[in-house]
This record gives structure tokens, sequence and C-alpha cells, in this order.
């Protein structure tokens, strides 16, 4: 193996007191997406009011996914992208989506079974070079050590002509926008989670969400990243003042 | 369950990015045999205590990864020896 550049984009300092190294990150959200695992496909669908699996098919067909592609998908979680994909591809068999808690990805086959499940991190892809059409990564960004080490993963694992989609929720930009926004994730989510779900661990998983949130770099950042993982024609669309949708293509 | 054999041309090792191949059953009655006997520690120097279903080795037998109920667990920290056969 060649040596590994340093990395220079973090999604954001380590945030205490939820964990106090990046030594411990990995560490930490494993534990705490692990204990939210069973809450989490209900507050992912009424905290976006049901419309998230439509979105992310809009997005994904948007960026030019079709049927016959192989696709990885990272960060699964409980598997919303990794459903809107098998809904666009029709071919759950050619999917591999790639997870660090085993609690979400015991949700996500569940609901997708025929698709191919993986416990590993986005920062070390344990998959052979130049095997995927599309990679896809849905409200994870922030979950990651570092942006290049992962860019360059998913550089490594796409084919020539391959896209990588990125999904993330950003900070708005007008101050109207932040208002709302801070009220909706800061105020709104963390309650609401621990009033329909009855779980501290629920509850304190949307807060750390804010955190991490409030803390994100710059989309400028990301952009950078992704160009310096050796992804070409690199775009940010905005959609809604606050969901950014990142693509890049492996030339 | 048991891992979909479809995938194994896929995986690497993510530390080496050797390929990996599934253990005959008597390596991973070895490793289930050494967990038991609470002899197996991961990368990390941690202690390997829950049996493993399947094993996946690297081609230069430098590593190895449990699966469980037929999800791999493919992370550097949590690499196991190779069995000795």
């Amino acid at each position: 193996m060649t040596e590994t550049p340093p990395s220079q984009h973090q999604p954001h300092p380590p945030l205490s007191p939820h964990y106090e190294s990046l030594d411990e990150k990995q560490r930490f959200l494993r534990d705490v997406f692990d204990k939210s695992a069973p809450f989490y496909e209900g507050i992912a669908g009424w905290g976006f009011f049901g419309t998230g699996g439509r979105y992310r098919r809009w997005a994904l067909q948007r960026t030019g996914l079709k049927p016959g592609m192989k696709v990885l998908d990272v960060a699964t979680g409980t598997g919303p992208t990794a459903r809107a994909i098998a809904d666009v591809t029709k071919a759950p068999a050619d999917l591999v989506c790639v997870e660090p808690s085993r609690g979400m990805l015991l949700e996500s086959r569940k609901l997708l079974p025929d698709a191919t499940y993986l416990q590993a991190g986005a920062d070390d892809l344990p998959l052979a070079d130049a095997t995927f059409d599309f990679l896809t990564m849905g409200f994870a960004l922030r979950h990651v050590n570092s942006l290049d080490g992962t860019f360059r993963e998913y550089h490594r694992v796409l084919k020539p002509g391959g896209k990588v989609l990125i999904l993330d929720v950003t900070k708005p930009e007008t101050a109207f926008g932040i208002s709302l926004w801070k009220f909706y994730f800061r105020d709104v989510m963390p309650k609401v989670t621990k009033l329909f779900t009855r779980s501290k661990d629920a509850s304190y998983l949307m807060s750390y969400y804010w955190d991490t949130m409030e803390q994100m770099i710059p989309p400028a950042e990301v952009i950078a990243a992704l160009q310096g993982a050796g992804f070409k024609k690199v775009t940010r669309n905005l959609i809604l003042g606050c969901f950014s949708e990142y693509e890049g293509v492996k030339e | 369950m048991m891992l979909n054999a479809a995938i194994l041309p896929l995986l690497r090792c993510p530390l080496s990015r050797q390929p990996l191949t599934l253990a005959p059953l008597a390596e991973l009655k070895i490793l289930n045999e050494a967990i038991s006997a609470g002899e197996v520690r991961n990368t990390a120097g941690r202690p390997v205590t829950e049996r493993a279903d399947e094993l996946l080795v690297a081609a230069d037998r430098s590593r190895a990864y449990v699966v469980r109920d037929g999800i791999p667990i493919l992370f550097p920290e949590e690499a196991v020896p190779a069995p000795k056969v």
C-alpha cells in the first residue's frame, strides 16, 4: 500500500462532552447508534414528515442512478437511502451496504433483506478497487473521522466514470433560515423524539446531531476535499436552503 | 444466516487490501476453541469473547475477520490472528 497523505478536513472538531478525542469518536458513535437503532426509523419518518424516501429517490434519479448499476451505500444506517436505491435500480442484490453500527445494520436488513451488509467504517472500506458504478452517503458525512481519507476510499472503489452522491444537512445562509433550522433541529427534534420514543438514548442522539450540525465545516471545504481526493465535475446542489447534494465523478 | 457468497470476490482486508477467502470449518473450529479458552485478542488488544459463525482470512494469512449472523465485521482494529493450521 502507498503511504496515506495527511488529513486536512475533519467534519467537525471533537465534541466535548460527547467524546474528547478523535480516537474515541467511532466507538462513541457505534455505541449511541446501537442503542438508538430500534427507534431510528420512526424518528427519520416523522422528522422529515414522511418525505425522506421520495426526496432520496428524486435526488438519486437526478444524479443519474439507473437500473443495472452496482451501488455502494456507505453509512447505510437503518437503510432509508438503500431502499430508495433499490426502488430505482430494481436490483437489491446488486447493492452493498456498509455501516459501523451492528444495531443499525440489523434494522436495515429487516426492511431490505436482499442487499449485502458489511460492518465497517467509511475510512477503511473493505472492498476491491474500481468495483461500483455509483456510491451514496445519506446524512452521515459528519460521522467520519477524515473527509480526505473517506473520499480517497470512495474514489478508489468507484469504477472510472462512477459517481458519488453525498446528501447532507447544512447550515442555511440567511438569518431567517438559520433561525428556523435552529428551532427545528435544536429545540423540536430532541424533545419530540423523547416524547414519541420514551428513549433517553434516542433523544440524546438527536441532541448530539444538533451539536454536529452546528460545528460542521462549510460546504466549500467539503467540495475542496472531494476535489483533493481526485473527483472531477464536483458540484453542490442546495435544496430548500439546507439540504446539500454533493456530486462528483471519477474520470 | 450465512454470508452471501456473491460478495466474496469483492471483499478486501481493510488493512492490507489482500483478498479475503472463507476459512474451512476446521480453521473456524480452531479459532472458536481459542476464543472459548480466552486466548484471542484483536488488533486493538481487546479480548474476543463472542464465537464466530464464519471466518474470512486474508490471502497472506496475516489477519482474519469474524462473521456473525451473516455480517462480516471488517474493522482494522477488530482483526484477529489467522488460525495456525
